[in-house]
């Protein structure tokens, strides 16, 4: 919070700082021609997460760990959600005292930042944190953020999500999440306030559904790297002003389409992303993948698409309805690998591939994250049959392999190019 | 022709069905003011008992009819007459396919309008368990049985001839409908003997369930109604088709929780491409309600219609969110 | 075309048949209930023949249906046919089912008007009888698009004494005269209102009333209830007849020899049908009552059932048994 200049000067020093910077400028200096609108989110990251500014919120700061915690309900009680997944190396070394050996890095690296003195984002604000049982390392995670002396409400979600029954026990979830937060905040849950919740929500969604529009356009108009800093900088940032960027961001390339604007090169192969997501500063594959001459055309992952493309439909705007509708919203069309069934991944990822024209598939799973690993197969099978190559990495937060994965990476996209160049 | 097919995708569809629904209401209520008569094979609620407005008759009123003559006249001249009633019933019906209840049904259009009383009161709507569903969702068939065999239970005298029109003596329609042009004479118990007793007094019965129930829960007639079950029965044929497309679907679930018909194949079936269930009335909520472009679509001859888009959806939450009172 | 047969028949003015003081009428009531079978329709009994409605009338004499008997040999006096149309034809009667009556065809909606006119001198009393019915044709099948015009009384200017039953506003082809309603009655001399016709009705139990028409020609009654059945044999479409019977004595004389006549009486009858009001059985406050109570009962039971559900978690509960 309010950091002493010298405070501040040690934090820079920091090797989350450098990390950070470090990546910043990779994404910033390596490719020319940058859209001017993205000048918000660089100097946003670098303000927040290498100089160390607190974020800014209103009323009670709520954490969440998981794409499933409703924002629009945090909104409505005047609270500010900020999500605490976390991409760093540095905080994924503090909370390997946490967790096994092998497990997630994005579990440990939240973990790490949470139980840092001087976290960023800042996390000493925070009056609740809402962790969604989603895999069983978020899950068991909770007890250990409790002890950090946070206080964890525990918003439980179905392992399956097909069945009636399963939507109705989360939308129950969800509305005893709205309980606790009515507790927290002093605050009554109206129809009103939930409305326009949602309605700010529902503006930032359909900004980012221009931008994934947008990026269908070939030759690419925008690269993945960026696409992903937009995506994570709303883990944080304040909703409206992100969402301004975003449409300032999405006029700017609609003017750079109409200009026949290039990103890439013509025939740079187009790149889609799933698997573990990208959270920064660890957004070391996709940039991997760019740097190589790929371009990430579109996402399926929960730091981007998973997290902002889904909308919310409501029928009659009674708050029961609208409360019932967001728990849907958060359940029923998420692509997580942690339900039972994957199929819809899988018919999610073939319809991405050919809405935007996709040469390959990258698959990133983290070391630990035990159900992506699991689902390597299925998917692997469903778009071998549809003759979609597909790169499998399973990697981590540590800057160690990236020479290797370098190598692997320019292999499939020369022999994408190369098969590319065949079928014409 | 992108700009026209995008205006009608981005419609505000509640506003077009309450106009459209209005003008049906006052086509076949009171459209015999206006010498208008569309005959008495509609596919539709247009209730024969209001003599004086009907600009149509429904036409399970003249099936009923028909079927109760002596099985001698039944199968034998008259036979062809059932055969040519129904063929108009199925030209009327293959046009719109279930619109007709969506659209054009006059109950239907009640019902809308009392959900319509319940939001503007506040009041949440029921919805029926699964289970409760799919044991529910079968009477309409049973009754659409009774419809038929009691009439012809009468033909061959195995049952008193009062109960010559078993359904219309239960369908609320009867009461309700020939109230709007100021007839309340269906408002009766009629006590000139058991059957008419009996079939009355459950009439009525019917009636205060109806309002009470429709008050509760979002077309709560439809899932019993006979009629939706003989649509049913020729819905694969009709020109005005509801399709999905499955890979484009996201199964989020929009189009089932606006579905006032709680049909979950909506969301949930993705291989099927003819999505039409049983229940389904064509209201094209799901369509407007599914952000995925071209996921779910309506056509006409295969000609799309009206399709989903992103735009149009967002188009109509935006209204949603901003419309200060968000009546129906 | 109508007038001149019309005028044919009347300068064939028949000779003294069967000396008839008795009033004359057609009944649609079958004189022996064991021949043939006769079908209900909107407009009374029928015979359906391959689908086309047919009419069978007998003609029966005396005052009202007490006291009037089936005929068994012709009455002299021609018979004509008034279709829905407005075609006149000659048509002929003789033995239908036993006695002396009429079957004619009915292929069109509508009303068709029978009439019989039969004259003869008697006491140097020229006695003009027309015995009229009016008999609906109407299936549901032909629609009812054009019941307000179709509905409409037909008469003829020719005949002597005609008496018209005029319709109410609100009338149409499944309308039925009930007990307690009011019918009025039009009294046409030649086509022109009557004034002073002494105008009688009988109903099926005998009872009768009788008026004279005004300065219009108008004559109404209401009608009675006598019909008092035990309820579990109560019949709503109880189905009874009504005779209606108007006489006007004018000095008309004329004649000659054995025909002469110092005075003319005229007399005309028409029959009809009456039943149970549903007034007397249907009740308003009954069903408004039954209806109230399923909108309270459903209304007062969801919001219980929901009262219930706010507890939440008990939705779950074991049964040792199950």
């Amino acid at each position: 919070m309010n950091t002493t200049p010298s405070e501040a000067a040690a934090y820079n020093r920091s090797r989350q700082a450098r990390e950070a910077e470090t990546l910043l400028d990779r994404i910033q200096d390596d490719f020319p021609d940058n859209p001017a609108a993205m000048r918000y989110f660089y100097d946003l990251f670098r303000r927040v997460y290498c100089q160390g500014e607190p974020v800014k919120h209103e009323g009670t700061l709520v954490g969440t760990t998981c794409i499933h915690a409703p924002e629009e309900l945090i909104y409505a009680f005047g609270a500010t959600p900020v999500r605490l997944c976390n991409g760093s190396y540095h905080y994924d070394q503090i909370g390997a005292d946490f967790m096994p050996a092998k497990s997630c890095p994005l579990v440990k690296a939240t973990l790490g930042s949470l139980h840092a003195k001087a976290a960023v984002p800042d996390t000493k604000a925070l009056e609740l944190i809402v962790n969604p049982t989603t895999c069983d390392q978020k899950t068991k995670a909770s007890a250990m953020i409790e002890a950090m002396g946070y206080k964890v409400h525990d918003l439980e979600l179905p392992p399956a999500k097909e069945s009636e029954e399963a939507r109705l026990y989360w939308q129950r979830s969800v509305r005893r999440l709205a309980l606790r937060l009515r507790e927290l905040t002093g605050r009554k849950l109206t129809r009103n306030n939930l409305k326009q919740a949602m309605a700010r929500t529902a503006r930032a969604q359909a900004a980012f559904r221009t931008l994934h529009q947008l990026r269908k356009s070939a030759p690419a108009l925008f690269l993945g790297k960026d696409a992903f800093l937009v995506t994570n900088a709303y883990f944080f940032d304040d909703l409206d002003r992100w969402t301004s960027a975003v449409e300032r961001l999405n006029a700017e390339l609609q003017l750079r389409q109409t200009e026949g604007f290039q990103a890439a090169q013509k025939r740079a192969p187009r790149i889609l992303f799933t698997g573990s997501p990208p959270i920064f500063p660890n957004l070391k594959l996709p940039l991997l993948i760019e740097e190589a001459g790929g371009v990430v055309v579109a996402d399926e992952t929960c730091s981007a698409n998973r997290m902002l493309y889904d909308m919310t439909a409501v029928d009659e705007w009674l708050l029961n309805d609208m409360v019932d509708g967001l728990a849907d919203r958060y359940l029923k069309p998420c692509t997580c690998p942690i339900f039972t069934r994957n199929d819809d991944r899988q018919r999610r990822l073939l319809q991405l591939a050919e809405d935007f024209n996709v040469d390959g598939v990258v698959y990133q799973a983290f070391a630990g994250c035990q159900v992506y690993e699991m689902e390597y197969r299925s998917i692997a099978d469903s778009l071998a049959s549809r003759e979609i190559p597909m790169l499998y990495v399973e990697t981590d937060y540590s800057p160690d392999d990236m020479g290797q994965l370098s190598t692997r990476i320019e292999a499939f996209l020369e022999s994408l190019k190369t098969r590319k160049r065949n079928k014409q | 022709m992108k700009r026209l097919r995008d205006a009608v995708n981005g419609v505000d569809l509640r506003r077009f069905r309450f106009w459209l629904q209005l003008l049906f209401f006052v086509l076949l209520v009171y459209g015999g003011y206006f010498a208008i008569n569309l005959g008495q094979s509609l596919p539709t609620f247009a209730c024969g008992f209001n003599d004086a407005g009907r600009g149509g008759i429904c036409y399970l009123l003249p099936l009923q009819h028909q079927l109760a003559m002596s099985w001698k006249t039944l199968f034998g001249w008259a036979g062809l007459m059932v055969v040519q009633g129904f063929l108009f019933f199925a030209l009327w019906f293959l046009v719109l396919n279930k619109a007709w209840c969506g659209y054009a049904c006059p109950l239907g259009t009640l019902q809308d309008w009392i959900t319509s009383l319940r939001t503007r009161l506040g009041i949440r709507y029921s919805r029926y368990s699964e289970g409760q569903f799919r044991r529910l969702s079968l009477i309409k068939y049973l009754l659409l049985a009774l419809t038929i065999l009691i009439p012809l239970g009468i033909g061959g005298a195995l049952l008193p001839h009062d109960m010559g029109t078993p359904f219309c003596d239960i369908c609320p329609g009867r009461m309700i409908i020939p109230m709007f042009t100021g007839d309340f004479s269906q408002l009766t118990i009629d006590f000139s003997n058991k059957t008419t007793m009996v079939m009355t007094a459950l009439g009525m019965l019917v009636t205060g369930l109806f309002l009470a129930g429709a008050f509760f829960k979002k077309r709560f007639f439809c899932f019993f109604c006979p009629m939706s079950a003989l649509h049913y029965l020729l819905s694969k044929p009709a020109l005005l088709k509801l399709k999905k497309d499955g890979a484009k679907c996201t199964r989020c679930g929009d189009c089932y929780r606006v579905c006032d018909m709680e049909i979950r194949e909506i969301a949930d079936e993705v291989k099927e491409p003819r999505i039409m269930q049983d229940d389904c009335i064509l209201c094209l909520k799901c369509v407007a309600h599914c952000p995925e472009q071209g996921a779910l679509k309506a056509t006409f001859a295969g000609i799309p219609i009206f399709e989903s888009t992103e735009q149009g959806f967002i188009k109509r939450m935006t209204k949603g969110h901003n419309d200060e009172h968000n009546a129906q | 075309m109508k007038k001149n047969l019309f005028v044919l028949w009347m300068t064939l003015s028949l000779p003294p048949g069967i000396s008839h003081a008795a009033s004359l009428w057609w009944s649609e009531t079958m004189p022996h209930a064991e021949h043939g079978t006769s079908q209900h329709s909107h407009g009374g009994p029928v015979e359906i023949r391959r689908g086309i409605y047919h009419k069978n009338l007998w003609l029966r004499a005396g005052d009202g249906p007490v006291d009037s008997s089936y005929l068994d040999q012709a009455v002299p006096g021609k018979v004509f046919l008034l279709d829905a149309k407005g075609e006149m034809s000659e048509v002929k009667a003789g033995n239908v089912h036993g006695s002396y009556g009429i079957n004619f065809a009915m292929p069109d909606e509508g009303f068709y008007n029978l009439y019989l006119v039969n004259e003869n001198v008697t006491d140097s009393v020229r006695n003009i009888i027309v015995a009229k019915s009016e008999s609906l044709k109407h299936s549901c099948r032909e629609g009812h698009d054009h019941v307000k015009n179709l509905i409409q009384p037909n008469h003829l200017d020719d005949i002597p004494l005609e008496i018209v039953r005029e319709r109410s506003d609100d009338e149409n082809f499944h309308s039925l005269i009930g007990f307690g309603d009011t019918v009025r009655f039009l009294v046409l001399r030649n086509g022109k209102p009557q004034a002073g016709a002494s105008v009688t009705i009988h109903t099926t139990h005998g009872w009768r009333n009788t008026v004279s028409t005004d300065d219009s020609g108008h004559a109404s009654f209401m009608m009675i209830r006598d019909y008092y059945p035990p309820w579990h044999e109560f019949e709503r479409r109880h189905r009874q007849d009504y005779v209606v019977q108007a006489v006007y004595t004018a000095n008309d004389a004329g004649g000659s020899g054995q025909l002469e006549y110092r005075k003319t009486r005229y007399e005309a009858t028409l029959n009809g049908s009456y039943y149970p009001s549903p007034r007397d059985y249907r009740s308003y406050a009954y069903g408004l009552l039954l209806g109230t109570f399923a909108l309270v009962f459903t209304g007062v039971a969801v919001y219980l059932y929901r009262r219930r559900r706010q507890h939440r978690f008990q939705e779950i509960r074991f049964d040792e048994k199950a």
